[in-house]
């Protein structure tokens, strides 16, 4: 009897591990609904790209100025000693190069928020611009983070694919964690509804899925000299667009393949069946296969080797990936979303990729997605822990 | 006396006029039939539709309202022009264009499964028919194109004025009484007209609300013709581009990020400048203008990045034209204007201009500042002037 309740107490406690986390409604605007996953937004938006920025605009009218006023002027001008005039430049050279759907999505914003375009145009960057500012030589630490794995087939032992990621960036960006929403957008003109996991304001992503089950997310690059193309469409703006577009990985492929990106990055790409890693310099690109028939990893280094060789030292980026190669072999065949997040908690000194708490650089942010199911789970660093979204229902 | 010689000077004047160049036909707009909101005009031998809504709703109206010319367009330059007289197997081009199409942006896709609900052609037709233009590259027939942009000092202040030829095959001819000006009113995107064929997205040239005038010339001259098969097509980006792009900064970060699966040259314009944009397989460099106020480009690059030397391109003759517009130009300075262009553009290149008289297949002059175009089209007569300022207002 004690053991079955004990079977009992242990099954629940699973179940309860892997539950939905319910969405709440919250709140709603001019078509597009807020609800909420614990402590995290979730936007249902609909409609023309103005309209979606009026929605998303109203719905978050409470966190528009504290957020500007933590990150830009407690945080990059208070603490970090950049001036306005700088952050504005950058800003505004950014926006400028966006296509009219993004702007139009800020312009919308910018109509209901309560807060100035100019501070949007800002906030448009809170996280872009920190790339930004890295080549202008104006962070203390040069940050290249971020990590990724994709599983599926035998690694998965014939169960959906699993991709797990790790955003890693400057440590203090947990500030900024509260306003990081999740935002799904139903264009009305034929688009395929697509979510973005990104801060608070931003029209453009670095983790995102569409309808369609495709799945993709961002990692810098170190391989490349650090050049930034100001003359260029911003790549996480193409990023969105690229799901908005294409229902298919060819398509998604095609446009990778036409397209030339402001900065050197690695995108993994996932659908239900399969996963690549994009590496897009600034001059060309290859796409990774991955290493064995299953299994992808990818850190901040490129690794075809039709790039040739590399001048920098790029051997605690090679490492992390080696790891989270070696942690895909230990798992073979259970990689789900439950090992997934064993995986990802696994730190680099103890064979994983995931960066410790520290004063300078840390995994902010993981992200597990399932692109079959149409599903992702988020874990923000002391502030939520792994929150999972069903995101079928918020897709029209 | 006085009259007699304002008389004379007035005759000679038009005598002038009349033996350099046709005056343009300002044609008025003919309603010809409406369908879910859209509308079909003729303006002269030209049709010009104006689509309205989602992507899907537009390739529906245009389906409908340009159902018989889609389906005479099929027979003339598919049937009849591609297979019979070219010699391409019907199955190669289905096999192509279906590879092209799949991996389409969707809202293209959209615009062409809308032209398949209401058109009466099945999907692999009109298919065929909005690669019209990229057929002659398959069957690796020569082609060539040239530009000529004058403003500021070379217009004496007016506004700004774009001449373009787009040479093509001699059998487009046939083709011409199809010749269509498309006008996209997309919810959530630039108002766009292209110029083109029935039954195409893709283009070779259009205008947007915003003033931003795009055109594009091949850049096989110093290029050659290697291609990249995984690359989306060229001729889509002119229409995707005018959509997304509201002045020329954003117009210039996109083509500053593409990466073509073909040498070609976009060149630009809005009210105030104008740009190149010479793109190999492997990159994109922008070109200045030659001249603070005038730009022109055929079919070789000219960025001194390159480090190309000028060239011909053989038969393309693509230096001899640049050399003939530039000096054309000169010869203009401060004088041009849409009349000007015109004459330009009607001069061939035995005379000292870039135009070959029976592969001039469409010619455009553009004045983006008062979204008006003047379209010659070979077999048609003259110019048609039309007004587009009205065909992009929502009504």
């Amino acid at each position: 009897m004690k053991k079955l309740f004990g079977i009992v107490l242990a099954l629940c406690f699973l179940v309860s591990m892997v539950h939905a986390q319910e969405l709440k409604y919250v709140s709603e605007f001019e078509g597009g609904k807020l609800y909420k996953a614990g402590k995290i937004n979730v936007l249902k938006l609909h409609g023309s790209y103005r309209q979606m920025g009026r929605q998303y605009g109203a719905l978050l009218k409470n966190d528009w100025e504290p957020c500007y006023k933590k990150a830009f002027e407690e945080r990059f001008i208070g603490k970090n000693g950049m001036t306005y005039e700088t952050l504005d430049k950058i800003a505004s050279d950014y926006f400028r190069r966006l296509p009219k759907r993004s702007q139009d999505l800020i312009y919308g914003m910018a109509e209901t928020s309560g807060i100035s375009l100019e501070k949007h145009i800002l906030l448009n960057t809170l996280d872009a611009c920190a790339e930004i500012w890295g080549v202008y030589g104006m962070l203390a630490t040069n940050t290249q983070g971020c990590s990724a794995i994709a599983a599926w087939g035998e690694y998965t032992g014939g169960r959906p694919l699993v991709v797990g990621r790790n955003y890693d960036y400057m440590s203090y960006f947990e500030e900024f964690l509260p306003f990081m929403e999740c935002v799904v957008y139903n264009p009305d003109d034929g688009g395929i509804p697509t979510a973005s996991f990104a801060f608070l304001g931003a029209a453009y992503t670095q983790n995102a899925m569409n309808k369609s089950g495709i799945f993709l997310e961002l990692d810098d690059d170190i391989t490349t000299a650090i050049i930034t193309r100001h003359d260029r469409v911003p790549n996480m703006a193409n990023l969105l667009f690229f799901l908005l577009d294409n229902s298919t990985m060819d398509g998604i492929n095609t446009g990778f393949n036409t397209t030339l990106p402001d900065f050197a990055c690695i995108i993994q790409v996932a659908d239900k069946n399969a996963a690549y890693s994009y590496e897009w310099a600034t001059y060309g690109l290859q796409r990774v296969a991955g290493r064995a028939d299953g299994l992808l990893a990818a850190s901040n280094d490129f690794v075809d080797p039709a790039w040739g060789r590399w001048p920098c030292p790029l051997a605690e980026s090679a490492q992390r990936r080696e790891n989270l190669y070696a942690l895909g072999e230990k798992y073979k065949g259970r990689l789900n979303v439950d090992t997934m997040k064993e995986l990802l908690k696994t730190p680099i000194d103890k064979g994983g990729a995931t960066r410790p708490i520290s004063a300078d650089e840390e995994t902010l942010y993981q992200v597990i997605a399932v692109p079959a199911e149409l599903k992702w789970w988020i874990n923000l660093t002391n502030y939520q822990g792994w929150t999972e979204i069903d995101l079928k229902p918020l897709f029209e | 006396m006085l009259l007699k010689k304002a008389t004379l000077l007035f005759i000679l004047i038009l005598f002038f006029s009349f033996s350099i160049s046709l005056p343009a036909l300002a044609v008025e707009l003919k309603l010809v039939s409406e369908y879910e909101g859209g509308k079909l005009y003729k303006a002269g031998n030209l049709n010009v539709v104006v689509l309205r809504g989602t992507y899907r709703e537009m390739g529906r109206q245009e389906g409908k309202l340009l159902k018989e010319q889609l389906a005479q367009m099929y027979k003339v330059a598919i049937e009849e022009t591609y297979v019979k007289e070219v010699g391409l197997k019907l199955e190669d081009i289905n096999d192509t264009t279906r590879g092209i199409f799949a991996v389409y942006p969707k809202r293209f896709q959209d615009i062409i499964y809308g032209m398949a609900e209401t058109s009466g052609l099945e999907l692999d037709k009109l298919l065929a028919l909005d690669q019209i233009n990229v057929l002659p590259i398959i069957s690796e027939t020569a082609v060539h194109c040239s530009a000529i942009v004058a403003w500021g000092e070379y217009t004496g202040g007016g506004p700004l004025v774009f001449g373009r030829n787009f040479d093509y095959p001699e059998y487009y001819e046939k083709f011409n009484p199809y010749l269509s000006v498309i006008v996209y009113q997309p919810e959530d995107a630039v108002p766009t007209a292209v110029v083109g064929y029935p039954g195409g997205v893709t283009a070779m040239h259009g205008l947007n609300k915003d003033g931003l005038f795009m055109e594009l010339n091949d850049g096989a001259a110093s290029c050659g013709t290697a291609s990249v098969d995984n690359r989306q097509m060229t001729l889509l980006y002119i229409t995707s581009f005018l959509f997304d792009s509201s002045n020329i900064t954003q117009l210039d970060a996109a083509l500053n990020s593409i990466r073509l699966g073909l040498a070609e040259i976009f060149t630009v314009a809005d009210k105030n400048t104008a740009f190149a944009y010479e793109c190999s397989i492997d990159d994109t460099k922008k070109r200045m203008p030659d001249k603070d106020g005038l730009l022109v480009e055929t079919n070789h690059f000219v960025n001194p990045a390159w480090n190309m030397e000028p060239t011909e391109g053989g038969e393309t003759r693509s230096y001899t034209r640049y050399k003939n517009l530039i000096a054309l130009g000169e010869k203009y300075k401060g004088k041009f204007n849409a009349q000007v262009m015109r004459q330009v553009l009607d001069t061939p290149i035995t005379l000292g201009g870039a135009t070959r008289p029976n592969l001039a297949i469409q010619q455009l002059v553009v004045v983006p500042a008062e979204l008006k175009m003047w379209i010659k089209a070979l077999g048609n007569p003259g110019w048609t002037e039309l007004d587009l300022k009205p065909l992009f207002e929502n009504k």
